[in-house]
Order: C-alpha cells, then sequence, then structure tokens
C-alpha cells in the first residue's frame, strides 16, 4: 500500500513547551485514520503540521509525496480541510460556498457546475442551493462542509473534530459520507473524542502528553487491553497524562 | 503560482467579498449613512450662527454718520458694542484682555472725507484666532456695512461707499471660511475606510474560516488585494456623496478640478483601507482591532493631521511623522484643489506620497499575513 502520510520523529516546540513529542506513524491510502487524544494532548498541532500551517521543531513528515518542511505549498493543493469550528462562511448560499472553494483550487467552472450537482444530490441539498448556509441545521452545515473540502478531490481530507456539538445519530450521517469518500479512494485523517467515531476508523492512534501512546485497529487496541469498548481504552491511556487539559 | 489560476482566485474572492458587504445590510447602511450624518454634523457644527459678538469702537470723527454706523452694528443680533475706548493702547489692551471679538476704528473727519471723495473707510480688527468664527463675523461686517449703505444712499444723487478694511490679529492669513471641509472629508473618509478594513481580515480569523483559507493553496495578496475591491468601491461612493453634500449643503465652492479631487480622493481612500488591513492582519479580535484603529489611528488623524491645529507650529521632526500620516496629505492636497483652486503641479508631492504609502502598508500587509502561514 501506498503511504500518503509518513512521520518521523516529528517534534513541535513552543518554548520549553513540547507540544508534540517525537511521534511517527504512516497512514495508507483510502484509509480512514483517527487521530484521537483528550483537549491539550497535541493533536491540533500534530495536524497543524501536516498540513503545513505551522512548521516542526524537528524531524521529519511526508505528505502526499512532499516534505511538510519545505514544501507545504505544494501539500496544500493535495488536501482538503475542515476545522474545529464552522469553515464555511455563513453568509454565503451553499452555491457561492462550493464556487468559492472551487475557485480557490484552481477547478474550472464547468468542472464547479456538474461536480456541485452531484454533491447536492448526495446530500439532498438541491434545493438548498441558494439557501444562505447560516439557516441550514448544525448537522447539514456540517456535512456540506465535509462536502465542499472533498470537493476538490483531495488526496487527504483532514477533519478537526468536524462533528462537534451534535448527537449520535446525525455523527452517524456524517461518518456515511466519509466511508465513500474513503471509498473513492480519499484518505480521511479524522480528529475526535467522541469514542463511538473511534469505532468507525481503519486504525486509530491515541495521544496522551504528546506522544502517541496507542496505535492500531480498534479491535486490535480493545484486544490489546482486554476491554470491551474503545471508551475503556481510552480513559485507561487518558489516566497517565500529566498535563493539565487545555 | 500561474498568473491564471492567480486571477482565477482574486475573482472567486473578490466576489465572495461583494456578497459580505452586500448581504451584511446594517453594516452597509452605517457605511454610507455614518459619513453623510457626519460631515452634516461637522459642518453645522462648525458654520453656527454667531451672535452678540463682543465688539468695541474708537470713534476718533465722533460724526454723524459714524454714530450711525456704530447705531447700526450694535442694532444687529451678530454684535454687541461693550466698549467705547479712546486710543488704539486701549484697544491693545483689550485684545489682550481676550474678551473681545473685533474693533471698529473711525478715523478723525470720517464723514468729511465721505463728503469729499464718496468713500469712507471703517477700519475693523478682528480677533482672527478661531478662523471659522472670524470668517463668518467678516462676512456680517460687509452685510452690515452694506445694509447702512444702501439706507444712506437711498435718495441720493452721488451715491457713496463704505468700505472696510478688515485687519486679523493672531491668525492674519485667515484662508477661507471652507478650510475645514476638506478636513472633514479627509477625517470622514479615513473614519469609515480603516474602521471597516479593520475588521476584514480580523472577522475570519475569529469565524475560524481564515484556518480553511490558510490550508489552501491561496496566496496572501489574493486574499489581501480581493479585500480592498469592494470597500475601495464603497469608499468611492463616499467621495462622490460626500463632495455633492459639500457643494449643495454646506456651500463650499470646488475652485480646483473636481475630477482630480476624486481622483486624490480614491488614491487617499486606498490608504486607509491599507492602513486597516494592516490592522487586521495584525490583530487577532476584532476588538483589539477597532481599539486600535480608534485610539491608534483616528486619534492622531484628528489632532495631528492639520483639520484642527495648524501644522506650522510643529518642529521639524513632528512636520514629518505627521506627513507619514495618509489624512495629512490628503487634506493639504484637498486645501489647495477645492480652496485654493491649485492644479496638479501642487499636489503632485502629496499624490506620491499617498502612492508611496499605501504600497508600503499593503505590502507590509502581506509580508506579515505570510508570517502567520509559517
Amino acid at each position: 500500500m501506498e503511504r500518503v502520510i509518513e512521520v518521523e520523529h516529528l517534534e513541535k516546540k513552543f518554548g520549553n513547551f513540547t507540544a508534540v513529542d517525537h511521534i511517527s506513524f504512516h497512514v495508507e491510502r483510502g484509509e480512514i485514520f483517527g487521530f484521537l487524544g483528550a483537549n491539550g494532548a497535541g493533536k491540533t498541532t500534530a495536524m497543524r503540521m501536516l498540513c503545513g500551517l505551522s512548521k516542526p521543531t524537528s524531524g521529519t513528515g511526508r505528505v502526499v509525496g512532499f516534505d511538510i518542511a519545505r514544501e507545504s505549498e505544494k501539500i496544500k493543493r493535495g488536501i482538503g480541510y475542515m476545522s474545529q469550528k464552522f469553515s464555511l462562511y455563513e453568509n454565503l448560499t451553499v452555491r457561492e460556498n462550493i464556487r468559492l472553494y472551487g475557485g480557490i483550487y484552481g477547478m474550472r467552472r464547468s468542472e464547479i457546475r456538474d461536480k456541485m450537482d452531484r454533491v447536492l444530490g448526495d446530500l439532498g441539498l438541491l434545493e438548498e442551493r441558494n439557501t444562505q448556509v447560516r439557516l441550514l441545521p448544525q448537522g447539514v452545515k456540517q456535512r456540506l462542509a465535509f462536502s465542499v473540502a472533498a470537493f476538490h478531490e483531495p488526496q487527504v481530507v483532514f477533519l478537526d473534530e468536524p462533528t462537534g456539538g451534535v448527537d449520535p445519530a446525525v455523527r452517524r450521517m456524517f461518518w456515511e459520507l466519509i466511508y465513500q469518500a474513503a471509498a473513492d479512494g480519499i484518505t480521511v485523517f479524522v480528529t475526535t473524542h467522541y469514542m463511538d467515531e473511534a469505532e468507525y476508523c481503519d486504525r486509530v492512534s491515541i495521544m496522551v502528553d504528546g506522544r502517541i501512546e496507542a496505535l492500531g485497529t480498534p479491535a486490535a487496541l480493545k484486544q490489546q487491553y482486554g476491554v470491551p469498548g474503545m471508551q475503556e481504552v481510552f480513559y485507561l491511556l487518558a489516566r497517565r497524562a500529566q498535563r493539565k487539559e487545555g | 503560482m500561474k498568473i491564471r489560476t492567480f486571477i482565477d482566485q482574486f475573482f472567486a474572492f473578490t466576489r465572495k467579498e461583494f456578497y459580505h458587504i452586500l448581504r451584511d445590510r446594517k453594516t452597509l447602511l452605517v457605511l454610507v449613512v455614518l459619513p453623510i450624518s457626519q460631515l452634516l454634523i461637522f459642518g453645522f457644527a462648525l458654520n453656527s450662527s454667531l451672535t452678540e459678538m463682543p465688539t468695541a469702537v474708537l470713534d476718533m470723527s465722533n460724526d454723524r454718520m459714524s454714530r450711525q454706523i456704530v447705531a447700526e452694528i450694535d442694532a444687529s443680533s451678530t454684535f454687541k458694542v461693550v466698549e467705547r475706548v479712546s486710543s488704539m493702547d486701549e484697544v491693545d489692551e483689550l485684545f489682550k484682555r481676550g474678551n473681545l471679538s473685533q474693533v471698529f476704528v473711525f478715523m478723525p473727519g470720517f464723514e468729511k472725507e465721505i463728503k469729499r471723495t464718496g468713500v469712507g473707510n471703517v477700519q475693523v480688527i478682528m480677533d482672527a484666532s478661531l478662523q471659522i468664527n472670524a470668517s463668518t463675523l467678516e462676512s456680517y461686517i460687509l452685510a452690515t456695512l452694506l445694509n447702512y449703505q444702501r439706507k444712506i444712499n437711498a435718495g441720493r444723487e452721488l451715491p457713496i461707499q463704505i468700505v472696510p478694511e478688515i485687519k486679523m490679529r493672531y491668525n492674519p492669513r485667515l484662508d477661507s471660511a471652507f478650510h475645514f471641509v476638506p478636513g472633514v472629508i479627509g477625517i470622514v473618509l479615513m473614519l469609515v475606510c480603516s474602521m471597516m478594513a479593520s475588521l476584514a481580515i480580523v472577522k475570519e480569523k475569529e469565524s475560524g474560516t481564515m484556518e480553511v483559507l490558510l490550508v489552501s493553496p491561496v496566496r496572501p495578496p489574493v486574499i489581501v488585494l480581493a479585500k480592498l475591491v469592494p470597500y475601495l468601491l464603497v469608499g468611492m461612493i463616499n467621495i462622490v456623496v460626500i463632495l455633492l453634500i459639500s457643494v449643495t449643503v454646506l456651500k463650499v465652492p470646488i475652485t480646483g478640478n473636481i475630477f482630480l479631487l476624486f481622483f486624490i480622493g480614491i488614491v487617499f481612500t486606498l490608504s486607509s483601507l491599507a492602513l486597516g488591513i494592516m490592522v487586521s492582519v495584525l490583530t487577532k479580535t476584532q476588538r483589539s482591532a477597532i481599539i486600535i484603529s480608534i485610539a491608534g489611528l483616528m486619534l492622531p488623524a484628528i489632532t495631528l493631521s492639520g483639520f484642527i491645529f495648524p501644522l506650522d507650529s510643529l518642529s521639524l521632526g513632528m512636520k514629518v511623522i505627521v506627513h507619514l500620516m495618509p489624512v495629512t496629505l490628503f487634506i493639504s492636497a484637498a486645501r489647495n484643489i477645492m480652496i485654493k483652486g491649485l492644479g496638479m503641479d501642487a499636489v503632485y508631492p502629496e499624490l506620491f506620497g499617498l502612492l508611496a504609502i499605501t504600497i508600503v502598508l499593503i505590502v507590509i500587509s502581506i509580508k506579515c499575513f505570510k508570517n502567520r502561514l509559517s
């Protein structure tokens, strides 16, 4: 299998504080990789380095075939991103948001139009194409934001706690989109602290105090720690944390 | 990056910024109504009518006509004769005490002179330290004397003429009553443009959309330049409205070339927007952006731009500093065009200054923006 993300001894320091402490892992093409950790464990910092938003203090990493320290502009063209905060423009309509992001990634107008019909059809939003995004329900917004992040067919989509504030049923619908994207060959890198979501991933890593303490398929991790669910695996590891939250 | 992509991204972004502005009706309303109301408030406040201004009379002729004129002056609601003096020294004394607006001086033989030549000179010495008042009063003095002249000429074969000879104290080269209007235009344009631009980028930082833009291949120049376009358009509309109000409501004549004035206005708008954008790039919250644009941009603009206080008295170092503010350059250029009627050759230092400052500010904004990416 081809490795879309590959990281060796990645470290990020802010002054004396080591936010990310020599982590190493890889993600294969088409995989759904769950990047778990308590708040303050360093997962957002690690993800920002992978996206080219911040430079590592030491260590190396390659994302979609480019070096994260030196070729971040090339990486940006090959990835999609959906942030913790809501990432669409609230006072733009569904169609305008899609056209804007399509334009940012250099897609042709005709290409944008064709793809938009397909995507909105899948989301059941064809009727809402001229509705301003702020008027949509939270769950719909999040699914739209994901579809926009994957709209330009990136090799990897990074999702930073994408399903905050919605109930499990809505999260389930969101994950159907993720599965579909993965089936289309898009690699999904997702941070979350909902353990029901962790169960949906192909593989997960769990970060504690800046280090990756566990990595494997959910089934393997549950077996390794002898517990019935990811929730318990997570508690066992998170209890070791020295750092305060935040 | 390919030029095509750059242009495509630029248009995609500019369109987005237009949607933002047009959908935010309340802000749009503020952007258009605020400058109008500001201009009217400033305009009328500084143009207010003056009544019962303390006046002294030094009548060295003391004849029928001089007494009639004094009575005429006293009868008008604008002037009130509070003192009669008998020498110029007393006049000086009164001015020094600071409670005198003007003195009317009639030289000996006032009426005799009129009978001989048909022309009588009244000397008026004014306290012009408040230049706006002084020039308004000047027109009242002219009107009062003309009024008397008309009365006395009724039924007279040879018309006589009363000519005031006005001397300014404390501010001898009083330029014009309309001196302040270019200043108001500058301040109002800057207020609107810098404020709205200072929120433009920081707003996206707060809402979280900036993070997505940073992860996308879009480059800082596209984001910064696309933000400027729609605001520049709003600024241009404001210039047109402000000039219209200045001419029609405040009755300020534009003696120079109006297109030149409009052009400089556009360059000035651009520089104010660039200032705001720079604030927006350097701050993290909308609140701090607003505080910085009020305390850091507006206060110096109002106090140090020559809008209220003349710049002549500043030290050389301060003069250089205040001339690095776009608003100082604009007010100076606008006064030259509107009031003195000067042309391009008189304002090109200001024009090039404004262009240079704008470019520097935009480059700084783009550079600092880039730093945040890494």
